[in-house]
Formats: C-alpha cells, structure tokens, sequence
C-alpha cells in the first residue's frame, strides 16, 4: 500500500498510523537516519502543509511539528531565546531536515529545543482519528526517549503561550563550535513587572534524564525585586543541586556538567546574559 | 586572480615557489577523481570481517552460522603463504589463530553478495573465549615491545649540585587521523596473480604483505593507489591488512572483493596515535641555570609493536626540544597493552615531546620569575651545536630570526606580560612553542633498507611521466614532483605527467612517509631532470634511473643511539591566542601564527596548506580531540563523539616561511609534511595557561580538565 | 517507486523509501561525485541541494523527495557559477585531498544562493556542517570569499 506511506494531509496521515500504528513517522530523518531500524516502514509526513504552518493567534503561537529548523530561524515569529537555541543546533543541512516535532519526540536528554520549550511553558498537541488533545510538553516527554504518545497518534504542533518576558538568557556548552551535541544547556527567562519578578522560568539540559524545571523554586522568587534575586543566586543554587543529577559519558563528566549548569544558574540570577 | 586576503608569505623568492593550479584540481573540485570506493568494477563482492570482542583470551571454539551458496568464510588456515604482516621490524598475525589480544583483532572474514548479509552472518558467529589476564593502560603495562635510552654529560652530578629539582608527569591522549576518506581496497585474486587497489601511502608496504601472505613471487602481485582521502599516516601501514583480508576473501571465492570500512570500525580498529606517559626532571642551580635534564617516556603501543619501535625512537631523539641541555639522560619504552594497537600520526612521537618539553619549559621559567621566551632562548641549539644524540646541527639553525617573526606579528611578548593581570569571567591568553622535526627516516634507513629509486621516462612525444611510489595524499606532491621536473628540464608543467603508483609501473622510491617526499624524491627526481636536460633526445623514449645516495653524516649507531639521526632539520615556531570563559572553562582560539623553516618551499600555496592545515591538527589535539580507551576499546569512536575542530572553531592564521636553503634539498626544500602540526599542542596549552595562571600537564586539555584546575 | 528531480532531469528509481538518497546517487545512478564520509550526517561529504537547499544526502530517504529537485556537484558543475569557483578555489589552494570538496562547493552553492554577499562568519557558519582534515578551512573560506567578491551578479 503505497499511498500509506506518502499522506498529502494530515487526515491521511492519521488514517494510517491508526491503520498500521507500528508505522514511523519521518519528518527530518535526521536521527531516524543514522541507525534506521530493521524493517522499519516510515510515514512521510515532510510534505503535509498543516504540519509546517506558523500560526500567531491572540496569546499563543502555533509550531507546526514538521516546520524545520531552518524554517523556524527564518520565520520572523520565534522568541529570541528559542531562535538562540535553534542557530546552535547541528549544522545548516541538518537544520534544513530536522525539525522541532522531531526532536521533542525523540525525547533526548541533550534535545537542544527543549530547554527553552520547557521555560516557555510550551504545550504539545497530539492527534489521531480518535480527536484531537493537548497536554504540557513536561508531561508528554516520560523520560529517556519515551514520550506519551498512543501507537496511533501525531504530534500535530506545539504551542507556545505568548508570554511578554523582560529578559531572555541561553546558553549550550557543546565540545566545538557547531555540529555538537549538548553537554549542558540552560534556558531561563526573567519577566519583571511593577519592580518585582512576575515570572522566571528556568530550564536546564542534559543533566538529568529529561529537561529540569522546578516551579517550586520559581514561585519562591515570585514577588522578589532583582536584587534580593541576586542576594539570594547562591541558595537558589543549592536549592536546584539535588535536581541537577548528570552522568559521566563520552562527552563530558558528571563533574563538570553540574559545575556549569549552576554557574550558568548563578550568572542567571546574578543579571548575567 | 588574487585571494581575498593573503595572510601566508616566505621572506625568500624563488620562481619554484610560485603557486600553480594543482594538477589534479580539476577531477578534484568537480567530483571527478576516482576514490576507491568510487571504482565501477564488475562482479565485486564484499566482505566484513569478524573480530575480537573481548582483550586478551584464547579462542576455544567458533561455531559459523551456515552460510549460503556464494558466501566464504576465511581463517588464518586459509593463508597460502604466511600468516605473518611485517610492519617495520615487526611482526602481527594477518588473522588470530588461537589468541586474540585486543579487542577488535581480526579473526575471521565472510564474503559474499550481500553486505547486509555479511553482518548477519558475523553477528551470528560465536566465539567461545577463555579470558586471558588484560593489561589495559599504560600504567598498568609490564611487556616492553623496545626501549632505548641516551645520556650525554652527567645527569647525576648536575642533580647533585642542584639548588632545585622540578618533576613533571606529562600526559597525551590517542589521536585519531579522521582523514574524511575512511580505509578501503578492492582486491581481484586471478590466475595465481593479486591486484589491489586501494587509499594507500605505501604501495610497496602492501606489495611486500600480499607477497608474503600469498607466497608469491614478487611480480605476481601489482598494488595501485587509488586518488588518497586523507592519511595522516593512519593509511601507513593498516592497508597492508586490509589488502590482505580481501585479497585472501578473492582468493577463496574467486571474485574481486571490495571492502570499504564503516566509519565506527575505522575508528575503533585502525591504528592512532600513541597515547604518552613522559616524566620530565630538570635540575636548576642557585643561579636559576637549567643544568641537567632527565627524561622518562613511555609511549602505548597497543597489543602489537607495529611501528611503535620507530615512533618511540623519534619521540626520544626529539625529547630535549630545540634546546642544547649539556646533561641529559633520555629513556624510554613502547608497552603492550590489550588495546588496538597504535601507529604513525604526523609527527610520529613527536608531538608527545614537544608538548611535555616545551611545558616544562615554560613551568621552569615560571618557577625562576622569568617570561618563557628569556629563559628558553639560553639553550636554543645553534648550527654547530651537537645534537643530543651526539649528531650535529649541520645547517644553519635561524630560530632566533624565527622567533622575532613569531613576536613582531603576534605581538607574544607584550601580550604574554600584559594578559598575567586579568580580572573578569573572559582573559585572554598567548602561548608560544619552538619545535623542531628530523627529516626523512632515522639514520641510515634511507641507504640501508630503503634504497630509493626513482624513474623519469621521457616519452617520444617529448612528455616526460615521472615514475615514483611516493602517493598524493592531499598534500600535493603529484604537483610538486611535476614542478620540480617542469622547472630543471625548462618544459611547461603540462608536459609533465604524474599518476597514482603501481607497482607494476614505479621502482621503489620508498613509502610516503617520516617528511621524505620532498626532501628525498624530490630531490632525486631534480637530479634525474638535470641528467634528462644533458642527454635530451628529441623524439626518443628515454629512461632515466636515479638511485639515493647518503650523505656524508655521522653514522647513526641504533644500539648506543647515537649518531646524526637525521640529516637536517626543520624548524617552527607557533603561537596561539585564546580567549578563556572562566566560568565555564571552555576556550575559543582567537590567534594563530607559525613560522616556520622548511628551506625553499616548492609551491607556496601548497605549504600554506599543509602549515594551516597541521597547526589545526596540532590545536585539535590539544583541546577538544578526546578519544578514551574504556574496558579496553575506544569510547568516541564515531565522528560524532570525537571532535575534529569545524570552520567555525578556528580563525585565519598567519603564517610565514622563512628562507633557509637546504643544500642536499630539490631547489633548497626540507621536509616539512609533519613539521606543521608538531609545535600547535604546547602552544595552545601555553596560552590557556596564561589566560588562566594555571599549569596543566594532560593533553587533551578539554574545558573538564581545565575546570578541575581553575574551580 | 521513487520519481524525483535529478540535476534538471526527472529520475525515477525502483527502490524502497527507506534507501538512503546517497546510495540512489551513488550506486544506483552512478554518480559518484557525491562522497561518503561517515553515515552519521556528521561530516557533510555526502551534501547535496533538494530543493535548493544543502542536505547530507546519507540522513534522506527516498520516500521523503518524493517530486523534489536534488543537484548534486555533477549538475553543479557545468555551471558559470561553478566555473568561478573552481578558479577561486585552485587561487586560495582550497583543495588538498579532495575528499570533502564536492560537499564545500554545494555548501558554498547554497549560501550563496540565499545570501550573494556574506561575511566571512557566515561562510565559517555556512560551511560548520562540512569537515575538512586537510586544509584548516581558512584557504576554504577565503575561497568562497573571493567568489562572493568577483561573483558580479552570478548569484
């Protein structure tokens, strides 16, 4: 059956995941490509259009899960520290195949995405032709490369609640300059309203088995001017130690991945960016 | 058409050293060279080979998987001839007969149609193994494959008299060459007869292994390189394996086999550079003079000596740098280990001393309150100088011009005082290393084994093909070779034709390797352009042979180690500027300059490429190029967990040769092929520890390493 | 089978949807300008243009070019703009063993083509994707550099 592997829309597409849900969906490739499993019969969804739209409505913006890296850089609409996040991502041709929707459900420790998704509160929309859902990205990624995603849906978009921050802070420590696969990336934003911090989400990358974001923390500096957040960066720090749990691998140690990501925490809170 | 920007310039002139277009640039740039892998050959079949997965054991029993009509299995019973490789003065088992002593040794190769299906079938092969002891670090080794030690002076009573002692341990990781093009050959085993084609540097080295695992007479075996990807000296001495896998796989199935390797298994089973263990102790006396240096380098060879044995003597002959030390003891050994076993990288053992010597260098001047340069500048070795072997520096040594080039372009001394006061997360730091390389083969190698022949063959039509074994592997010696011969018979470049060797075709020059080409072939070939001016025949074919001939040295006795180790040198300077993040530990190159003396460069384009070319190599070695043995195999073994620097890593370099003609050379050329990348490494380190008034002594010198030092 | 745009021609390939554009290329077609360096999409040896913009042809499926434009450096080639390059490149020495030039010249192609006059950052960016072992990549980007200088008007 040819045509189920090549759907023009997303109906189609969902048709046949629901029809053979152990088919693969292919966006990019660019990480279904370099170990493709045994007998693995891909979906190609590369081409559906309502998977590659950008939509602004009034207080969100809407990814579409197969909008490529390189789409996403040269749409106008991507906030500053999600674009940063992107640019750093791979190499141009990876980022010209590779796209969000594929590495949010690839669900890896190092996603580049991700950070910054998590900060930005984003929400992921999945479908199938049971209808139509739509939960927060914290919860749809499980853990290591598990995502809660039925055999017949598709992450159809992803979501970002528009969000007015005063200051936008990215950073990735990879081992060169490009094509580098993250050690540590950190994203967090800083929103300050009337004098004091109204919002200041945080987010941290490959130092745990998924993204660390504590909104425990968080509200703690709700209602703090900068300053007493700066007084207050080194039990902030302490506070996040227990969550920031790395591994020693083959790019880096475990020592110093959570070196970095609290001086990055630090330098953060401290008016650094 | 002039460059953008020219930042390469040589303080000589020469009408050889004019940059042309490369005469294999065409087929090049349009995709039109034929790489092995590359070559349309019918009715090849493939083959992967089965191997080790455990350190050391002996193998009790393997049980194959039935395998299909038109699929072979070949063990080491089915060599004709021995089952021996010699590399150097080595020997290793062509496949394991009943030990295996690293994990990734070849035991076995299936051939057949399908790749797939091979790797099915490896996968189903089982190996019953009896685990011997492993000895998996260097620390741990005990088996010495050779050691050889020097001393001139007397060390002891130097250390005596010494107001202080300073000992480092110094440390360098593997390297692994990641020419872009990985290993590969196509073999065809036909009427008692064997054709290789491969990315070689030596076809000569795989004729003498083929002929030997065969049993065959030498004219019954031909080798031809295909156009060369990259070798570094990764593709020195493992084609003569891999020719032998797959020559033997045609034998047995009577089909041409073709086996090109994965990138993972070229990265996990290939030889690389010797991991280093060197232990530096320098005696200084009350007057802050360096009076006596002791050297102590272990170099880990893996489970087979390969060329470990020659790789360790150049690493001794160079442990004392560039400096003139008038007590001086240097010892040191290559050791097994149940690892892949390393071989040559640029440099060949050089870049593990230079890093150690040149950071004790500058640690010893920091422990005296005096700048680097002041300190090393009192022991640089001048012409006349004997070596520290007890050779003797023939050729005028110019380091001390070399090293105001090196200051006034990259402003080192001014910088390297001035970056010692920062404050703030970002410093800047500058590092400055003097190195040095023997060119050409360790002592009388060249008139003892070697024997280096060379042809010019003028055909009727008056075009004259150069007929050498030496390969171009990227560093452009087809258009050097062409230029020289171009230039001494006054004929136009295109009337000068070089192919890829095969052996059927060339005398044996000798392989590409140890910075010969150029000094050594080139210049032979000079000598035969001369020969072919003064007995040029209009429209005739004309043969002409030139045969090496020695020069007039110190004879180089191996046993006392002593003696001229080579008959000149090359010589560098590097200096590199980094920025430092403190916070994070991680650096960004900001500035790199070499200086270099490599007496006439035969194209200056073509130099510019080779110096920027290995200052990268060098700057990658010493920063982000990480490769681990874990549980006794490589850990980054891809290219994506081992990191070769990018475009974006790096910034333009300046570079400069400076004119130093060298007598025995073509047109006044030096060997200058590995030079380039030998001084990069101590310099990097060296500004990194400027920018963060820290010391290190390990190379990779990775932002973890660096944060353990600065937290 | 998979119908798809190779250098200018319409190709159409018996072949499942999974087969790698690079081995289509290389095996299939013959073309073998186009090298492999790694398998991984690390290295950027295997790059090619679809739909005018660089891909490394070892991650791309044939399913997923269903209808697309592929160029590879054999459609490259017979061009002016080509032309240039290959002058620039042999004028900076930008080729030593060749192995990773094919994919520098269509990296150099598809910055060019979206962006005629850029700054040496954004050739170093443009070209990040592509590994070169021979060169240090400085005579490269002055290479490409050049071209963009004397393009006048090619891209």
């Amino acid at each position: 059956m040819v045509n189920a592997f090549y759907p023009k829309t997303l109906v189609q597409a969902l048709q046949a995941k629901s029809e053979n849900p152990s088919l693969v969906p292919y966006a990019g490739g660019t990480d279904l490509m370099v170990n493709p499993k045994e007998g693995a019969q891909f979906l190609f969804i590369n081409g559906i259009a309502e998977l590659k739209e950008i939509a602004a409505a009034p207080g969100s913006l809407s990814i579409g899960a197969c909008c490529t890296y390189t789409g996403l850089l040269e749409s106008k609409k991507m906030p500053g520290v999600l674009h940063r996040s992107i640019i750093e991502i791979a190499s141009p041709a990876i980022r010209n195949m590779g796209t969000v929707g594929g590495n949010i459900c690839n669900a890896s420790p190092a996603g580049d995405t991700l950070p910054p998704l998590y900060a930005l509160d984003a929400r992921v929309r999945l479908a199938s032709v049971r209808g139509t859902r739509e939960i927060p990205l914290a919860t749809f990624i499980l853990g290591v490369r598990r995502i809660d995603l039925a055999p017949d849906e598709l992450l159809v978009s992803v979501i970002l609640p528009g969000q007015d921050f005063t200051q936008g802070y990215y950073k990735k420590i990879g081992a060169r300059s490009a094509v580098a696969i993250s050690k540590v990336s950190f994203a967090a934003f800083k929103k300050v309203e009337g004098g004091v911090v109204a919002a200041i989400p945080m987010a941290f990358g490959s130092v745990a088995e998924t993204v660390v974001r504590s909104p425990e923390i968080e509200s703690a500096l709700i209602g703090k001017t900068p300053e007493e957040v700066r007084a207050t960066a080194e039990a902030v720090v302490q506070m996040y130690d227990p969550l920031i749990k790395p591994i020693d691998d083959q790019r880096s140690t475990a020592q110093y991945r959570k070196k970095v990501c609290l001086a990055l925490l630090a330098d953060f809170l401290s008016g650094g960016g | 058409m002039q460059s953008a920007r020219n930042f390469c310039h040589f303080t000589g002139s020469h009408s050889i050293c004019d940059p042309v277009i490369k005469v294999d640039h065409h087929e090049k740039m349009g995709g039109s060279a034929v790489y092995i892998a590359d070559m349309k050959m019918e009715g090849t079949i493939g083959a992967g080979v089965l191997r080790s997965t455990v350190s050391h054991a002996r193998i009790e029993k393997i049980t194959y998987p039935k395998i299909e009509q038109g699929y072979a299995i070949i063990d080491w019973r089915d060599i004709p001839g021995s089952n021996e490789l010699e590399v150097a003065v080595s020997r290793q088992p062509i496949l394991a007969e009943d030990i295996v002593t690293y994990i990734g040794q070849p035991i076995a190769i299936i051939a057949g149609p399908d790749e797939n299906k091979i790797k099915e079938y490896i996968k189903q092969v089982r190996v019953e193994y009896t685990p011997l002891p492993a000895v998996l670090t260097l620390d741990d080794a005990t088996q010495v494959m050779n050691e050889y030690g020097y001393s001139r002076g007397d060390v002891d009573a130097a250390f005596a008299q010494a107001d202080q002692i300073v000992t480092e341990t110094f440390r360098t990781g593997y390297q692994e060459q990641a020419y872009i093009e990985t290993n590969g050959v196509i073999a065809k085993y036909e009427d008692g007869a064997v054709t290789v084609w491969g990315t070689l540097q030596c076809p000569f080295y795989v004729h003498g292994a083929v002929t030997q695992a065969f049993g065959l007479p030498e004219d019954k075996v031909r080798i031809i390189q295909a156009v060369t990807g990259g070798a570094f000296g990764g593709k020195e001495d493992y084609p003569s394996l891999i020719s032998c896998y797959a020559a033997l796989a045609s034998y047995k199935t009577g089909k041409p086999v073709r086996m090109i390797m994965d990138r993972r298994e070229d990265m996990r089973v290939t030889t690389k550079r010797h991991p280093s263990r060197i232990v530096l102790s320098s005696a200084l006396s009350a007057a802050g003079e360096l009076t006596a240096v002791k050297v102590d380098t272990t170099l880990d060879g893996g489970a087979y000596d390969g060329l470990s044995t020659v790789v360790l003597q150049r690493a001794l002959i160079c442990a004392a740098g560039v400096y003139n030390i008038k007590n001086l003891s240097v010892r040191g050994r290559a050791v097994v280990t149940n690892t892949v076993p390393t071989g040559a990288f640029r440099g060949f053992g050089a870049p593990q001393s230079f890093f150690a010597i040149e950071t004790h260098m500058n640690h010893l001047a920091g422990r005296l309150g005096l700048e680097p340069l002041d300190f090393k500048r009192k022991y640089l070795a001048r012409q006349f100088d004997p070596t520290p072997t007890g050779g003797q520096y023939h050729d005028p040594v110019i380091l001390t011009e070399m090293i105001g080039k090196a200051d006034e372009f990259s402003d080192y001394t001014r910088k390297h005082k001035a970056y010692q006061n920062q404050t703030g997360r970002y410093r800047k730091g500058i590092g400055l290393s003097l190195f040095l390389h023997g060119c050409g083969f360790t002592g009388s190698a060249e008139r003892d084994y070697i024997k280096s022949v060379v042809h010019l063959l003028k055909h009727k039509d008056n075009k004259v093909e150069i007929l050498v074994s030496i390969t171009d592997m990227g560093q452009g010696v087809k258009t050097t070779f062409s230029k020289i011969v171009s230039q001494v018979l006054g004929i136009p470049l295109a009337d000068v034709v070089c192919s890829n060797p095969d052996t059927r075709k060339v005398p044996n020059s000798g392989p590409t390797v140890a910075s010969r080409s150029i000094q050594v072939v080139g210049r032979l070939l000079e000598k035969a352009a001369a020969r072919l001016k003064e007995e040029w025949a209009d429209g005739r074919e004309q043969l002409i042979e030139e045969h090496y001939m020695h020069p007039d040295l110190i004879p180089w006795n191996l046993e006392t180690f002593s003696g001229d180790a080579y008959a000149t040198f090359a010589w560098g300077v590097n200096v590199v500027e980094v920025e430092l993040d403190t916070l994070l530990a991680t650096t960004r190159v900001t500035g790199a300059w070499g200086i270099f003396d490599v007496g006439t460069p035969i194209d200056q384009k073509v130099m510019q490429g080779q110096m920027e070319g290995g200052m990268l190599q060098g700057i990658g070695y010493a920063s982000m190029e990480k490769m681990e043995s874990v549980n006794g195999a490589p850990y980054q073994n891809s290219l994506t967990d081992y990191i070769i620097p990018t475009a974006m890593d790096t910034v333009n370099f300046h570079t400069c040769m400076v004119d130093n003609p060298y007598q025995n050379g073509p047109f006044g050329a030096k060997g200058a092929g590995e030079l380039t990348l030998v001084g990069a490494a101590p310099a990097y380190v060296a500004a990194v520890e400027n920018a963060a008034g820290a010391q290190f002594h390990q190379i990779p010198l990775t932002p973890e390493k660096i944060m353990e030092v600065i937290a | 089978m998979i119908e798809f745009t190779l250098n200018g021609k319409p190709v159409q390939v018996d072949c499942g949807p999974s087969e790698r554009l690079l081995d289509i290329i290389r095996d299939r077609l013959g073309l073998t300008g186009t090298k492999e360096g790694c398998g991984e999409g690390e290295c950027g040896a295997c790059s090619v243009l679809v739909d005018g913009r660089l891909a490394n042809s070892c991650l791309v499926a044939a399913g997923s070019i269903m209808g697309a434009s592929v160029l590879t450096i054999e459609g490259f080639r017979d061009t002016e703009r080509y032309k240039l390059l290959e002058r620039t490149f042999a004028c900076a020495g930008a080729v030593q063993c060749g192995f990773c030039t094919p994919g520098m010249v269509m990296a150099a192609e598809a910055l060019l083509s979206h962006n005629p006059r850029p700054t040496e950052e954004e050739i170093r960016e443009a070209i990040s994707g592509n590994l070169c072992r021979c060169t240090g990549y400085n005579m490269i980007v002055d290479a490409i550099l050049t071209a963009s200088m004397e393009g006048g008007g090619l891209w």
